[in-house]
């Protein structure tokens, strides 16, 4: 991360330098720029620090297993959080606050003692869910905040202490939402059937269901009235946050999940479409317009609001981690997992909604590391989350904040992280990148001469009329709102280096890991962005996993997938004989079959694709027909759909090497017999041998296959009786791989129902 | 000694008195009353010799049956055991006959009057006459809900001689009354008395009698008698495919006799419901074959070395229906092969273990079964020929969806299908590989952690259990499977051109496991195999070598494999020597299993009794419990042998199914003409 930030903090002035006439001026703008970006450096780093340790923090701190807390799998985290607000699934919250207030009623306390005002039995028991002293009640966290915070808490506090069970509606709901009468009968109804154990179920759930519904109407009214006119009441949002504290133990767990799902609405409906930035000094003192004012108290509210809320949520993940029973005592420890995953997804769902926002590098450094997280559905939650950013990523500065931590991370925990940490980077949406570092040094001269070459090179009217037109492009350029292809490309670079950095550390140091297969196929699929000057050393330690033997066949399909990907590109200058390659994937073939996994044969077909189709000219004829041979063998031993795909490949193969048909005909040529148990395509003699499979493959069951024998058998002629249809010979064996997949049980071709009924098989 | 099937059918007139064991039981009851109640004893003694003399040995003679009569599988004497038995209640029962006087009381007098009348002449007032004792006969066994009848039936003899005297002498009687001629010999069609002039007349009490034949039929529970009155309703089949209200019931109740009967009812069943599709095939078809369908699914939902013969006996009769017409087998296999496919994609969508669940039981596993036989029965069809593609997608599909060690025994009853379908309709379908991969997975030098007694029978699970997954017998018991599959599965192959090529990656396979095996037995199993298997490569390598056509060139490929499938490779004449062996094997293997199995210990006292009696080799076909397509061959020398002359050269579809059925009935109906006579007219349609 170090020496990219300083390049680019040197340059930055270099190019002004460059747009600018005079030197004077320049010099004056240069020393406010550089003050300028000092503070913000600063700043800038202080952010980085920050961010640094929370990578740390986290990884040192989230260590710890959490099997204590594999309690009870909640539906309710699956739905949406739309689906929350609009519906909400109060018989799901019922549950977690039943579970409580059982968990409370165990205890004789809970029912003989007033809940507000009662002392802690075991104060020191850590697990205990004793109702504590009032001043335990009060968060103290917020205490330490800002004192802002705490005037704007003490209302809602002081109207809980004063009337602790039901509290009086601070603000009448002007605009409710229409939902809230329907969860009220949903609410009462769910209630009514249960019975607890205790001395008066019924006065309690009826109190509970009050307090419920009153929490919720609340709410509601907050988050409306926010959402009414955000500019005017962002107040509220403090508010509706300060509901996020709540300490009454019998609705403390609902509210909580409650008010952190409709904050996350309302944030992902409130949030700007641009990057708040902090005011400058002088801004700060020039007179402004009321407008602007109110503009400017919105959006600093809305900052501070979205950054307690976030740090809320973290601290609530957190409490969960460490175990640690903090703040008021009003969340027992078996809610904390509830509570967390509800949090968790609110941070993924930031995460994914607003990456241009403020903060969003803190929600990175949140989520990454809990993608390797024990609890599965959680890993599985923030997995999902970052692969969809990265595939949304447009802009590439998310981008690079993910794969930066993820980097980090991998190497931190000693490459100790689940595959799908990995995986996750098959998402990156990266096309192109530039090759050389050097270039982009360059670039930016050709297109601004410097002022020196100006000089010698042009006229006096060239030059005024040069530098309008510079001066023409540069407010061009300032113009575009969009994204620069250059600075994407500079993203994206740096990214996919990043990238390569994890991959070739894990290459390197961590060969035994569980890591590799998803190294390989990571290697695979940005195969032609690799820099030249890595391939000697890539192939030849992808050379050394092939011939050790521990990989599987999958992951060595994917290493000779790797090369031939590096070889094809800008690697064509490199003089490699990739000869053991060939041999290594002919001998590979046989171990596909039609009870292994089906979904191997696309990366055999690439493999072919760029092994023998691409490059035709360096394959001997011998090679072609040893591998046209095994391919036919193959395919008797495969699901249709994969038989299909060799046997076009088999086609692509016969019109690549015409020479190929005389496995067509039963005619010795030359000494030796076939071999076919030999693994080296060019010593096999397959010249004498036939095709001969292909009157097997003629009666396969599956009509393709049939289709394609026939067409093979007639030497594959491109016109003619025995010639494909049109839109089968365009397409390529992958795709028709993909065309008649057997996967989820479709038939593709259809089958023809009877005459009498129109039914036809499910066909997807 | 009711088998399993019918044990829990309706409560019949005659509880159990017929069932043999019960006979002896009656006579150490009789033996308790001579000790307590010695008065009564002697009163018996006088007036009822019969009922002391009493023998659960099939040879009791009774005075009035005739020679004729002995033919029908010793019935009627049985019969008459039945109401020996039922006279001591009749005391009792006369209070309550006395009540319905106005009725006539048919006696034994009576039914001897009729007969004469009938031999002499049979006139419409006759047979009226007779209806209306066998309808009043026939409400008897309905229980309470009485009929206005002209007659009344009180006295089991009476009964049992009266229907025995219809079901023997109805039939010529009806068609004498009619004035039907008799079909002559060779003549195809049936004549249908509505033919008749005297149809109109006399149709009223035809219907009636028919109705109370297919009444007495549902109502009965003891399997020779029930095959009698079957044989007789297949006599009849002409009346009633002229009444088809009468033909619905018939048929509901044979479908019923066919899917839960003993086999000699299963038999006749079929042979009745074969012959009235046959006859009226546009009305009754459809449906039968629906309710066969259905009727087949219910009853192999559970599978045991028992109810397997039953099993594969539905299927090959169901196979059979199928073939009588291909475009309405057309639309009832796509409509279930999809059901299937239905069935398997949502297992595979869904992937939870319920919808596993409804994809990985028997009643699947079967009907996949089914539809391979009926498609390999029905082969040369281009109608039907459509169906291979969807059914063999749906079986392998069916394979992967669970590939794990505990569900082998049913991945290799897929196979079994599988092989089944390839050896008969030459079609490619790859199995190969799902074997290999068993071979390839499973470590077979990992010592087991239990030894067990029993061997475990394949053909009869579907999962294994976790403790199985360790015993000694589940690792032999797999590798003779395999075995048994793949040279079963080459077999099928022997004499294709292509053979070297489908058994590559097999040789590969064999010769990576010999290397690694160190259990001798399992080695010396499969060395042999696969030095069959290469024996078998060189010699088709060698003769393709010099033949002088190309790969293109179709019409001399199929010349020469079906040259080379003349002449044999070293295969098929190995297989051959193998499957005999096999077949012995596996003929004491049941034996074996039979003694072992002790819970239907009287089950299969009965069917070895049966056995001896039906010729012994009469249901061999139904007891083969292990692979299923080996016993045709069988059946064909057999058939052959007993009807060779009389079968007509018969159409290549249904070959083997029918000639099985024709040395079974031989054997089952004893030298019924009739039905003889059918199975020829089945190869006609």
């Amino acid at each position: 991360m170090g020496p990219a930030s300083k390049r680019n903090k040197k340059k930055k002035p270099s190019f002004r330098k460059l747009l600018k006439t005079s030197n004077l001026k320049l010099e004056n703008k240069l020393k406010n720029r550089q003050f300028k970006q000092q503070s913000s450096a600063k700043k800038q780093r202080k952010e980085q620090r920050k961010l640094r340790q929370a990578i740390t923090d986290v990884s040192h701190k989230t260590l710890k297993p959490l099997e204590r807390y594999k309690k009870k799998p909640e539906g309710e985290e699956e739905e949406d959080e739309e689906e929350f607000l609009e519906s909400l699934p109060v018989d799901m919250m019922d549950d977690d606050d039943l579970e409580q207030i059982r968990a409370m009623a165990k205890k004789a306390s809970f029912l003989t003692r007033d809940i507000s005002s009662c002392t802690p039995v075991h104060a020191k028991k850590r697990k205990s869910e004793q109702p504590v002293k009032k001043y335990e009640k009060m968060p103290r966290k917020m205490q330490q905040e800002e004192e802002k915070e705490l005037i704007h808490l003490l209302p809602i506090k002081d109207k809980s202490g004063l009337i602790p069970q039901s509290m009086e509606k601070p603000v009448v709901p002007e605009a409710e939402e229409e939902e809230e009468p329907v969860d009220q009968d949903e609410l009462n109804q769910e209630e009514e059937p249960e019975i607890v154990p205790l001395l008066t179920p019924q006065e309690q759930l009826e109190l509970r269901a009050q307090k419920l519904t009153e929490k919720k109407l609340h709410m509601a009214s907050l988050s409306s009235a926010v959402l009414a006119d955000p500019h005017v009441n962002i107040k509220k949002l403090k508010e509706l946050r300060a509901m996020l504290m709540e300490t009454d133990p019998c609705v403390a767990v609902t509210v909580r999940k409650l008010v952190m799902v409709s904050l996350l609405e309302v944030f992902k409906d409130i949030v700007p479409s641009y990057r708040i930035r902090p005011l400058t000094e002088e801004e700060k003192a020039a007179k402004v317009k009321k407008e602007t004012l109110q503009l400017r108290e919105f959006e600093e509210g809305l900052v501070s609001q979205y950054k307690f809320y976030l740090e809320d949520l973290e601290q609530t993940v957190k409490d969960w981690k460490q175990k640690k029973q903090k703040r008021s005592q009003a969340v027992s420890l078996q809610s904390y997992k509830g509570l967390a995953e509800v949090a968790i997804r609110c941070i993924c769902d930031l995460l994914v909604a607003l990456p241009h926002f403020n903060f969003h590098n803190n929600i990175v450094v949140m989520v990454v590391p809990l993608m390797r997280d024990s609890v599965k559905k959680v890993s599985e939650m923030c997995c999902g989350a970052v692969s969809k950013l990265l595939k949304q990523d447009k802009l590439g500065q998310a981008s690079l904040a993910v794969v930066k931590v993820i980097s980090g991370m991998v190497k931190g925990r000693n490459y100790n992280v689940k595959p799908e940490v990995l995986n996750c980077l098959l998402c990156l949406r990266i096309k192109e990148v530039e090759m050389r570092k050097d270039t982009e040094d360059t670039a930016p001269k050709k297109k601004f001469m410097s002022f020196k070459e100006k000089r010698t090179n042009l006229s006096r009217m060239q030059r005024k009329w040069k530098k309008a037109e510079e001066k023409l492009q540069k407010e061009l350029l300032e113009a575009e709102a969009s994204e620069s292809k250059d600075k994407k490309i500079k993203l994206h670079t740096e990214t996919l280096n990043i990238v390569f950095l994890i991959y070739f550390r894990i290459l390197k140091k961590a060969q035994k890991s569980i890591l590799l297969p998803s190294v390989l196929e990571g290697l695979a699929r940005f195969a032609h962005l690799i820099n030249l000057e890595f391939f000697d050393d890539l192939l030849s330690v992808l050379y050394g996993l092939i011939t050790s033997g521990d990989l599987t066949y999958r992951e060595s399909l994917h290493c000779i997938l790797t090369s031939f990907h590096i070889l094809s590109g800008q690697g064509d200058v490199l003089n490699i004989d990739p000869l053991k390659f060939y041999n290594h994937l002919y001998k590979t073939l046989l171990t596909l079959h039609a009870g292994g996994r089906n979904e191997d044969t696309a990366i055999v077909l690439q493999c072919l694709d760029v092994m023998l189709t691409k490059r035709r000219k360096q394959v001997t004829l011998q090679r072609a027909q040893g591998f046209l041979k095994r391919l036919s063998t193959l395919s008797l031993h495969l699901l249709p759909d994969s038989s299909v795909g060799i046997l076009a490949a088999n086609r692509a193969l016969m019109h690549t090497f015409p020479k190929c048909d005389i496995l067509l005909d039963n005619e010795m040529q030359g000494s030796g017999v076939y071999l076919p148990e030999l693994d080296v395509p060019e010593y096999c003699n397959p010249q004498n041998t036939a095709l001969w499979e292909l009157h097997l493959l003629k009666r396969h069951y599956h009509p393709m296959v049939r289709k394609f024998a026939a067409h093979l058998m007639k030497g594959a002629p491109s016109e003619g009786s025995g010639a494909l249809s049109m839109e089968l010979s365009r397409r390529t064996p992958v795709q028709l791989f993909e065309d008649y997949s057997v996967k989820d049980m479709s038939f593709n071709p259809p089958v023809a129902g009877p005459p009498s009924k129109k039914k036809v098989f499910p066909s997807n | 000694m009711l088998s399993g099937f019918d044990s829990h059918e309706e409560d019949a007139l005659w509880p159990s008195h017929f069932n043999g064991n019960l006979a002896s039981e009656h006579k150490d009851q009789l033996s308790a009353l001579k000790s307590n109640d010695p008065d009564f004893y002697e009163f018996l003694q006088q007036n009822d010799q019969k009922l002391l003399n009493f023998d659960d040995s099939d040879s009791l003679e009774d005075e009035d049956e005739d020679e004729e009569e002995r033919m029908y599988h010793r019935l009627p004497s049985q019969l008459e055991e039945a109401d020996d038995d039922e006279e001591e209640e009749e005391e009792s029962e006369k209070k309550d006959a006395k009540k319905s006087k106005e009725a006539t009381k048919v006696t034994e007098a009576m039914i001897e009057n009729w007969r004469a009348g009938l031999t002499k002449e049979p006139t419409a007032k006759l047979i009226r006459d007779i209806t209306q004792a066998f309808k009043a006969a026939v409400a008897t066994t309905k229980g309470d809900s009485e009929e206005l009848c002209r007659y009344t039936i009180s006295d089991s003899a009476v009964f049992n001689s009266l229907v025995l005297f219809c079901i023997k002498d109805m039939h010529a009687a009806l068609s004498k009354m009619l004035k039907l001629k008799a079909p002559e010999q060779g003549q195809k069609k049936l004549i249908l008395p509505s033919s008749s002039p005297r149809w109109q007349k006399n149709q009223i009490d035809i219907k009636m009698y028919v109705a109370g034949v297919v009444q007495l039929l549902s109502s009965l529970t003891q399997a020779t008698v029930i095959a009698a009155v079957l044989r007789h309703a297949n006599q009849m089949v002409p009346y009633y495919l002229c009444l088809p209200k009468q033909c619905r019931h018939l048929l509901k109740s044979l479908i019923k006799h066919w899917s839960t009967g003993e086999e000699t009812v299963r038999v006749l069943a079929f042979l009745a419901l074969n012959k009235i599709c046959r006859h009226k095939q546009e009305i009754y078809l459809n449906s039968v074959l629906k309710q066969m369908y259905i009727a087949y699914v219910k009853n192999c939902k559970f599978t045991s070395p028992n109810t397997l013969p039953m099993i594969n006996f539905m299927q090959r009769t169901l196979a059979e229906m199928y073939s009588l017409d291909t475009q309405v087998s057309y639309q009832h296999a796509f409509i279930y092969i999809r059901q299937l496919a239905i069935h398997l994609r949502n297992a595979i969508n869904l992937k939870k273990k319920e919808t596993y669940q409804s994809v990985y039981n028997w009643q699947y596993v079967h009907c996949l079964y089914l539809w391979c036989r009926v498609l390999s029965t029905i082969y040369p069809s281009e109608v039907l020929e459509p169906l291979l593609y969807p059914l063999c997608q749906v079986i392998i599909g069916c394979i992967k969806l669970v590939p794990i060690s505990r569900y082998y025994p049913l991945r290799l009853h897929c196979v079994r299908a599988i092989t089944l379908l390839s050896a008969n309709t030459k079609t490619y379908v790859p199995a190969l590989p799902f074997l290999l991969e068993i071979l390839q997975r499973e470590d077979f030098n990992k010592k087991p952690g239990r030894m067990s007694i029993k061997p475990i029978n394949f053909a009869v699970i579907l999962k294994l259990s976790k403790t199985n997954l360790q015993e000694k017998a589940y690792k032999d018991g797999l590798v003779e499977q395999l075995y048994d599959l793949i040279l079963e599965y080459f077999h099928t192959q022997a004499c294709s051109i292509g053979f070297p090529e489908l058994a590559l990656p097999t040789i590969v396979q064999l010769k990576a496991f010999l290397k690694e095996c160190k259990v001798a037995n399992y080695c010396k199993q499969m060395r042999q195999l696969l030095e069959k298997i290469q024996e078998n490569c060189s010699y088709i390598t060698g003769r393709r070598q010099k033949a002088a056509f190309g790969v293109a060139d179709v019409t001399a490929v199929a010349a020469w494999e079906k040259q080379v499938a003349v002449e044999g490779t070293p295969l098929t004449k190995y297989y051959s020597q193998w499957k005999k062996l096999r077949e012995k094997e596996i003929q004491l293997e049941i034996s074996g299993k039979e003694r072992m199995e002790d819970l239907n210990l009287p089950e299969i006292k009965r069917k070895k009794a049966e056995e001896k009696k039906a010729n012994k080799k009469e249901f061999k076909g139904l007891f083969e419990s292990d692979s299923d397509d080996d016993d045709d061959d069988l059946f064909k020398s057999k058939g052959k042998a007993s009807y060779g002359d009389q079968k007509k050269p018969s159409s290549s579809k249904g070959k083997t199914p029918k000639k099985m059925l024709s040395t079974e009935l031989k054997v089952v109906a004893e030298g019924d003409e009739d039905m003889v006579e059918d199975l020829e007219l089945s190869d006609q349609d």
